[in-house]
């Protein structure tokens, strides 16, 4: 339990949570280019990095600098790859379902927040 | 079977028997651009038999020798043909006074055959010798040779059949008026039967070739090769391009022993690499380069010494194309003075590049003066350019052809010099006077000899104006005042100076080749389109991803086709095409292959109505439609449109396993587009920086009520012929307004510096394009709804709005103006 809560991804719902206020609360929806749009994206971004170099680290892979760029700009691309080469074919495929998971929690988190504004 | 399949041929008269009539036969050239029905062709082995065919012919009589003219000299409609090639005898050989009479048929390479044992060659003939002796005569042929012009001044003496059915001889000395009226004078006045011709010694001759700039070439002319007797053959090539350099190249004799063995060009030589070479420099990109400075490098390394005999016995093989279909080579050929060499080539390659000929090679020959015959090309001593180029075999092309020739006639006959008649027959009336001025005296003659008009073909009917053929031929008449091209300014002085200045313009000229090249990325604005219209009523499964991808290489493939050869390679924007065609490839490979199984399986069990993803998958495909046709795509927020999907669509409902698996498969496409479409902004903005906003357009009048509520239009310059620059808004925007000014009466004359400009169209299925000027040069069916078909039409600036005129009325939907 205290390890999960280490885990930076148990932010992401609490962030789209609060976006979702955000940009349902003055405005009617998120608008193209707006700084809540790009924050949101930046925060989410950062914190699924932050959680690849911890895990990364606890698994000891060593990611390459070209994987560490594709975190960054390419990640819907690069963590599937992250996922199975660090943890082989069936622990890869579980973690993606997971992932998939936590996507999706993390935007019904953005849906309440929209909910709530 | 054979034998009733020969029995049959025999009676239809499909074979070229000697002597035999063969019944309404279509006949052709070597360019394959010119068939023509004939009522009989007649092959004739005595001269008898062409007399008796001339004397009991009622109709019109026409004269085929090897097939090398290009314009339907050999023939005209309903003609009885005289198809002269088995007329092909030596009738009496002279070593002493080196002197041939042969019959007219025989073909150049057969008389060297003969007179090649001897040490005797020709003394003058064309570069090719599988024409035969009679059609050069009749053309008044020249070769390469230096201290030489034209044919005529080897001929001794001819036998000519007379429209009387009298067999006629005529020599400078004995009827000259015949003489000089026949040769050169491409069947018109008789049929040429027999000739004396003089001949030459054999003699080795060492190949020497140089590279020097043109300015230069008159000089090295002048005190190289003029007047050298030793030098025997001399061309110079000029590179197309620049049309700045020539290579020129000399057969000087010499007592050296031949490099080259055989006395005589092999008559089985293969011409594989040849012909692989010609589509190299034609078609490749670069071509032209590659044959300037790796080709032609290799090509005229190292010692060559031959016979006289060998050079003069090419075989025009080498320059036959795999296909004529499609397009084919063609030549034509131009002369004038030699002290306006250089004028000339500055005329040329300005017409040659503003309309994009691809030509392959234009060869500088030598001519002296004519001694008189009445249709002389050389009036003077002169230089002849003999052009080499491609073009398309559609009515279009062919018609596009006809208006750069027409300026290059006028370029020469303002010289002082005149065009060659044996090619196509794009020339007017009043073009051929001009380079003829004794073609009264020519006429004249043809009516004392020829009074019924007996021998036609092509070339008569168009300029023979008092003989009792059809209406001479002259350049089409626009169907439509609309297209008239109205706006040609009538100065030159005044077009100069605005060329001038427009020149000076910064951003004003555009590469042509993109009004082709941007059609591609069009492309990616029409799928969508057409998708966000399919997914309004018809499930995402049945899109046809695939079939789009192999449209979408398939435009590509034919816009490359269109630019070959035509422009230079625009590299940047062809990697360009790759990458977006690449990545739209990937795009909907993956949507396919996922949309056909797992979102078809999805479909079938939720059954056909749409969810309220479904909906809104449509209506972000709409959006993304709407935005890219102002802006670039990649500045579309997918992450919105992911956003939505998650907060404006019920979680729970009807089809919830179609439902989900809506959100998460349109999740991963808004993500995957999200990050991709940040990085190609990135790169776009590292490669090409910020975009032009505006193009400039030239116009014949922009009268201020024309111009009245159009916000981004400008109007930058006035000239004093009335013209004026616009600077216009690209784009989306650029279709727009150029459709509302030309219904306001706006003429254009030139878009971005450029004088054509692609169209396209969405048209029924059925529908044929009738308009008198543009062509399509695309054509292929809407994806989504096969009752309809997307035209590319290529349109000269100067027709554009007749041709948007045309098509608004029709209520055709013009889709778009691409502003290069």
């Amino acid at each position: 339990m205290a390890r999960a809560f280490r885990n930076p991804l148990v932010l992401l719902p609490v962030a789209s949570l609060v976006f979702g206020c955000l940009e349902y609360g003055p405005a009617r929806g998120p608008e193209s280019g707006s700084v809540p749009l790009l924050l949101h994206a930046l925060v989410t971004l950062s914190l699924v990095f932050v959680w690849f170099l911890l895990d990364a680290r606890d698994r000891g892979y060593k990611a390459s600098i070209a994987l560490r760029a594709a975190m960054v700009i390419l990640t819907v691309v690069a963590l599937p790859y992250y996922l199975f080469r660090s943890r082989g074919f069936a622990g890869g495929l579980r973690a993606l379902a997971l992932s998939i998971l936590v996507f999706a929690g993390t935007m019904v988190a953005y849906r309440l927040g929209s909910l709530f504004a | 079977m054979r034998k009733t399949r020969l029995v049959c041929l025999l009676a239809t008269g499909a074979l070229a028997w000697p002597g035999l009539a063969r019944a309404s036969a279509v006949v052709n050239d070597v360019t394959r651009i010119n068939p023509i029905v004939v009522d009989r062709v007649l092959v004739p082995t005595t001269i008898d038999a062409i007399v008796e065919a001339v004397r009991s012919h009622p109709g019109p009589v026409s004269i085929g020798g090897g097939r090398f003219s290009q314009g339907g000299q050999t023939a005209t409609e309903g003609a009885l043909q005289i198809d002269m090639r088995r007329l092909d005898g030596v009738v009496a050989f002279s070593k002493e006074r080196k002197e041939i009479t042969v019959q007219a048929g025989i073909t150049w390479r057969k008389i060297q055959n003969t007179i090649d044992p001897h040490d005797l060659s020709v003394q003058i003939m064309q570069s090719y010798a599988n024409f035969t002796a009679g059609g050069s005569l009749s053309v008044n042929v020249h070769g390469r040779y230096i201290g030489q012009g034209p044919l005529v001044q080897s001929v001794r003496s001819i036998r000519i059949v007379l429209a009387d059915g009298r067999l006629v001889t005529a020599s400078p000395a004995e009827n000259p008026e015949i003489f000089y009226g026949a040769i050169g004078g491409y069947g018109a006045l008789g049929v040429i039967v027999e000739a004396t011709l003089g001949l030459a010694d054999n003699v080795r001759v060492e190949r020497t070739s140089e590279v020097m700039p043109l300015s230069a070439y008159r000089d090295y002319f002048d005190t190289r090769i003029r007047g050298h007797r030793d030098v025997i053959f001399h061309n110079a090539d000029i590179y197309p391009g620049a049309y700045d350099t020539v290579r020129a190249t000399s057969f000087v004799r010499t007592d050296k022993p031949v490099t080259i063995e055989s006395r005589l060009m092999p008559e089985d030589k293969s011409y594989w690499g040849d012909r692989l070479g010609m589509r190299m420099v034609s078609d490749w990109p670069g071509g032209k380069a590659l044959r300037r400075y790796v080709l032609d490098p290799i090509l005229f390394r190292g010692e060559r010494v031959e016979w006289r005999n060998y050079e003069a016995s090419y075989d025009v093989k080498e320059l036959e194309p795999v296909s004529r279909r499609t397009s084919t080579y063609v030549l034509q050929e131009y002369f004038v003075p030699v002290d306006r060499l250089e004028e000339f080539v500055r005329a040329m390659a300005d017409i040659l590049n503003r309309h994009h000929v691809n030509t392959l090679n234009v060869s500088i020959r030598h001519a002296t003066q004519d001694p008189g015959t009445l249709l002389a090309w050389a009036r003077t001593e002169v230089f002849a350019f003999v052009h080499y180029y491609k073009q398309g075999t559609s009515d279009a092309d062919r018609r596009e052809v006809g208006v750069w020739t027409r300026e290059l006639i006028d370029a020469a006959t303002a010289l002082g010099g005149a065009y060659y008649l044996p090619y196509q027959i794009h020339a007017t009336e009043r073009q051929f006077r001009a380079a003829y001025p004794r073609a009264d005296a020519f006429f004249a003659l043809k009516r004392k000899l020829d009074p019924t008009n007996k021998f036609r073909n092509k070339l008569w009917d168009a300029y023979d104006k008092s003989g009792s053929g059809p209406s001479p031929a002259r350049p089409r008449a626009p169907a439509s005042n609309r297209s008239a091209p109205v706006n040609a300014p009538p100065d030159p002085a005044v077009r100069r100076q605005i060329a001038a200045f427009l020149q000076g313009v910064p951003g004003y000229k555009r590469d042509e080749a993109q009004t082709y090249l941007t059609l591609p990325e069009w492309l990616l604005v029409y799928y969508p389109g057409e998708y966000a219209r399919f997914l309004k009523d018809r499930p995402a499964s049945d899109f046809p991803y695939f079939a789009s991808i192999g449209q979408f290489w398939s435009y590509y493939r034919d816009v490359y086709r269109l630019t070959r050869g035509r422009y230079p390679v625009n590299w940047g924007y062809h990697v360009m095409v790759l990458v977006i065609g690449s990545s739209y490839t990937a795009e909907n490979g993956i949507k396919g292959s996922y949309e056909r199984t797992i979102g078809r399986l999805v479909e079938r069990l939720s059954g056909p109505a749409p969810t309220q993803e479904d909906v809104l998958a449509a209506d972000v495909a709409q959006d993304y439609v709407d935005f890219i046709r102002a802006e670039p795509w990649y500045e579309f927020s997918f992450l919105r449109s992911l956003k939505q999907l998650w907060a404006e669509t019920d979680l729970f409902g009807p089809h919830l396993l179609r439902k989900w698996e809506r959100k998460l498969a349109l999740s991963a496409e808004y993500l995957v587009k999200a990050e991709y479409a940040t990085l190609i902004k990135v790169a776009s903005k590292a490669a090409y920086g910020n975009e032009v906003t505006e193009v400039l357009a030239l116009v014949d009048e922009a009268p201020a009520a024309a111009l009245e509520g159009e916000a981004g239009v400008e109007v930058r310059r006035r000239f004093e012929d009335g013209s004026a620059l616009l600077s216009l808004p690209r784009y989306d925007e650029f279709r727009d307004t150029v459709l509302r000014l030309v219904t306001r009466g706006i003429r254009f004359r030139e878009i971005a510096g450029n004088g054509e400009i692609l169209v396209t169209a969405v048209v029924p299925a059925e529908w044929s394009y009738d308009l008198p000027s543009g062509s399509v040069v695309i054509e292929k069916p809407m994806l989504a709804d096969r009752r309809l078909k997307r035209i590319a039409v290529r349109a000269p600036v100067a027709s554009l709005h007749g041709i948007l005129l045309e098509l608004a009325d029709r209520k055709l939907e013009i889709e778009h103006v691409y502003d290069y």
